[in-house]
Parts: C-alpha cells; structure tokens; sequence
C-alpha cells in the first residue's frame, strides 16, 4: 500500500503534482497530512522517515522515498514507464532535462518572486531577489514559449515534466502579479494538461 | 560520430558532466564554450540550450542540457558501471538525492559561491548580506543532513553514483565562499575521497 505525506492544503505545489501522478498511473493511496505551521515536518517520527524533513514523502511499504520529482519518476516506473517517462534512451532524458529545467530554473524563479512579494512579511521582501527573480521568471518562460508553439507537450510526448511544469504556472497564475498573457502558447498547453482526467480527478479529490 | 559536449572549466555543472564522463571511460568530443566572449548567448548555441547555460550534449542529433540529466544518460550507456543503478528504487534514491542537490543543497551551496566568490570577480559587485545570511541558514540545514547520510557510508546513495558526482562538484570553492566544513566531519571526509579521485584531480577549475 502506498502512503504519501503531504501538505494539508492538497493543491499545494509539490504535493499537488505528486497526486496527479498517482492519479495518471491509477494507484490508490493514504494520504498522511503534515501539518508544517505546526512544524510537524521536524518532528522526531517524521525526520525519522525523512531525514530532509520535507513533503511530500512517499512511503511503499518498506521503500520510502523523498523530492517529488524522484516520486513521479518512481510511480511512472512502476506503473507505467512508456506512457509517462517515454521509451528510449533520449525519450526518457528528455524528460529528466525537462524536469531538472523546472526544478532549477521556472521553479525557482516562481518561488522567489513570491515569497519577495507576496509571501514574506513586507520588511523581509528583498527588492533585489524579486528583480532577479523575474528576469529569471521571464527567460524560462521565454524558454517555454517558443517550444509549445511547435509541440503539444515539453518532450513531445506526455510524460511528468509536463505536470512539473503545469503545477507551477498554476500557481503562477494564482498567486503572482506576473501576467502570463503574453505566452498563448504556453496557456494552451496548460490548458491541455489541466483538462486531461487525471488532473481533474486530482482537483476533485482534494475538494474533499 | 562521437558524443559532443559543450563546457566551461568554470563551471561546477560541466564538471560534474566531465567527471561523470571520465569514470565511464567514455570517449567525449569536448567544446569550450567562453562565457567572456558570450559564446553561451550566441545564437547559434542558443539553438541547441535555449537556457544559454552550459553543459549541453549532442549526441548525432539528441540535444539534451541539464547536468544532471547528462549525467543519467550517459550513465545509460555504460549501465554495468552501475553509478546510476536500473533497479527501480535504487535508481529513485539516486534520483532522489539528484534533485535534492539541485533544489536545496546545491542552491545553499551556489549561493555562498556566488555572493563570496564570483559575483565580486566577475561583476565587481560586494556580495548581499540579505543572501550570504539566506545560504549560511540553508547549508547549515543541508549540510547536516547530508553528514548524517555519509555517517557509516562510503558514498551517498550506497555504491559509487552520478549523485555523488553532483553533491561533491558543487562545493569546490567551499574555502573561498566561506561554507563551514568542520561540524560535518563525515561530508568533509567524503569529499576529500571524491576529490582524491582521478577524474576530480583532472577537472580542477582554473582558480
Ligand atoms: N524539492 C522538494 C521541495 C519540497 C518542499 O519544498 N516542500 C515544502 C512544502 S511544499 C516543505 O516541506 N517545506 C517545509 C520545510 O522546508 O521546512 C520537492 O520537490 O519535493
Ligand atoms: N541546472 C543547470 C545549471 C547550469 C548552469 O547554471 N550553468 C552555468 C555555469 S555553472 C552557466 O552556464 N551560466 C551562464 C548563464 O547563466 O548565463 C545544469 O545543471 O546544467
């Protein structure tokens, strides 16, 4: 039975993302809220399964395994590698590129733009990290663009860097002052993947 | 054709690609991309990582960027080197720990480097205290939960891996950038071990 602790708002990025991808592969789940306001990330039985003291964290029976990419990655592989990681070699690198290209470039660059100006208490949002932030933001969208105008998905084929990526324009969308107008094609692209069945069953499921 | 890969003996993620490389025994046709000259913002080579940011591959037509995806494929082709395992779950904590460097250790760690180091050689700009005292915060949070990992063993997920590769390359200008070593004995240990290696002592950045 597989168990994923994660963020007692189940929309949360990280944790989000994770629970598309077990609805992608059709995997039933418990779901073990953590509540971090309460710093339960740090409590000794919760470092004890996750010494980075981080959600999501997914735990199958005696294997437990932390950092949501590593857990998409790790579904799909047990599930259903050619639908979401893809077939070849190159197939499968692509998807790891795309998804390393989120977790060191869009994503971060999301991150900091909110916490510096819309998370942080007003006196700890640093001027200078939310201009560097959103030139950051910029270039990888910038990057993304032009690639969804010419394909339907990041590496050609479905895989999990597309729900890497949808996730955080999600949030994007929802919780800076960013206009994403300017990319249609990268709304059409969300668009794509937020409509698909899984995504949805993921949304309804967290409204419960 | 033989694998090309664009690098910068600058740069922490090329070495970890050229490391990688050199314990496969693979044969690399390798392309020094000059930052000084803006060879990354060329046009031409923004065609191939439209990230501006080395390393790239091009394998006879696969063009993939990312270090740490460079890592896994090459890996690919020498799986019984075992440094990125194909069982399911021994490859998950290899990835596991890829992406906590990238998302959380490495970014402690590059940010010290930066602000410490580089910002003030390259940009002749003093580093920001808001970010030095944001990395000291985060490497001591990282920094020791990578210790307990090295605690009783000999590399980071088990056996020899690319995760290793990525976690020891990103702390090289530890002295310069002021990131402590000495309460984590076993991640000071381990990396002594990882730049004794062959392939660390042949990819020394310049400075
Ligand atoms: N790189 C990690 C990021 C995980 C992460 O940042 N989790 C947040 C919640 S979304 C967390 O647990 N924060 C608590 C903390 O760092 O103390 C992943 O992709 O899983
Ligand atoms: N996430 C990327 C990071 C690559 C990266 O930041 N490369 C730096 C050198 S270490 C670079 O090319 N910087 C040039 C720039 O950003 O313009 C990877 O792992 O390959």
């Amino acid at each position: 039975m597989l168990t994923l602790y994660g963020h007692v708002n189940p929309l949360s990025i990280n944790t989000l993302k994770v629970r598309v991808a077990l609805a992608e592969v059709n995997a039933e789940f418990r779901y073990q809220p953590v509540d971090l306001a309460k710093g339960e990330q740090h409590r000794a039985e919760f470092v004890a399964l996750n010494p980075y003291a981080k959600i999501p964290l997914l735990v199958d029976d005696d294997f437990i395994l932390a950092e949501s990419d590593a857990i998409m990655w790790y579904l799909a592989e047990t599930f259903a590698p050619a639908r979401l990681l893809g077939t070849t070699p190159r197939e499968r690198a692509r998807t790891l590129q795309w998804c390393d290209f989120v977790s060191t470039g869009l994503y971060p660059a999301y991150y900091d733009l909110y916490l510096h100006t819309v998370s942080n208490a007003p006196d700890k949002r640093l001027p200078t990290i939310a201009e560097s932030a959103t030139k950051r933001l910029a270039r990888s969208l910038g990057v993304l663009e032009p690639l969804l105008g010419k394909q339907e998905t990041l590496t050609g084929q479905f895989s999990i860097a597309d729900l890497s990526a949808a996730v955080v324009v999600r949030n994007i969308q929802d919780r800076l002052p960013f206009d994403v107008a300017a990319h249609p094609h990268l709304l059409a692209w969300y668009a794509r993947v937020t409509t698909r069945g899984p995504w949805q069953a993921a949304m309804a499921a967290a409204a419960h | 054709m033989s694998i090309r890969i664009h690098y910068s003996p600058l740069s922490q993620h090329s070495r970890r690609v050229r490391v990688a490389a050199m314990e496969l025994g693979l044969d690399i046709d390798w392309r020094l991309i000059d930052f000084a000259k803006g060879e990354n913002r060329a046009a031409e080579y923004l065609q191939k990582n439209p990230a501006g940011k080395v390393p790239t591959l091009d394998d006879d037509g696969l063009v993939l960027w990312e270090s740490n995806a460079i890592m896994a494929y090459l890996a690919d082709k020498k799986p019984q080197a075992n440094l990125y395992p194909t069982d399911a779950r021994a490859r998950a904590q290899v990835n596991q720990w890829l992406f906590w460097e990238s998302a959380h250790f490495g970014v402690a760690a590059i940010t010290l480097t930066w602000e410490r180091v580089m910002k003030q050689a390259f940009m002749q700009q003093p580093a920001d205290p808001a970010l030095v005292a944001q990395g000291e915060r985060d490497w001591s949070r990282y920094a020791a939960i990578l210790n307990g990992q090295l605690e009783g063993r000999e590399y980071v997920a088990g056996a020899l891996s690319i995760a290793d590769f990525a976690l020891a390359s990103i702390v090289v200008h530890r002295e310069a950038a002021g990131i402590d070593m000495k309460p984590y004995r076993h991640l000071q240990n381990w990396v002594d071990r990882m730049e004794a290696r062959d392939s660390f002592q042949k990819t020394k950045p310049p400075f």
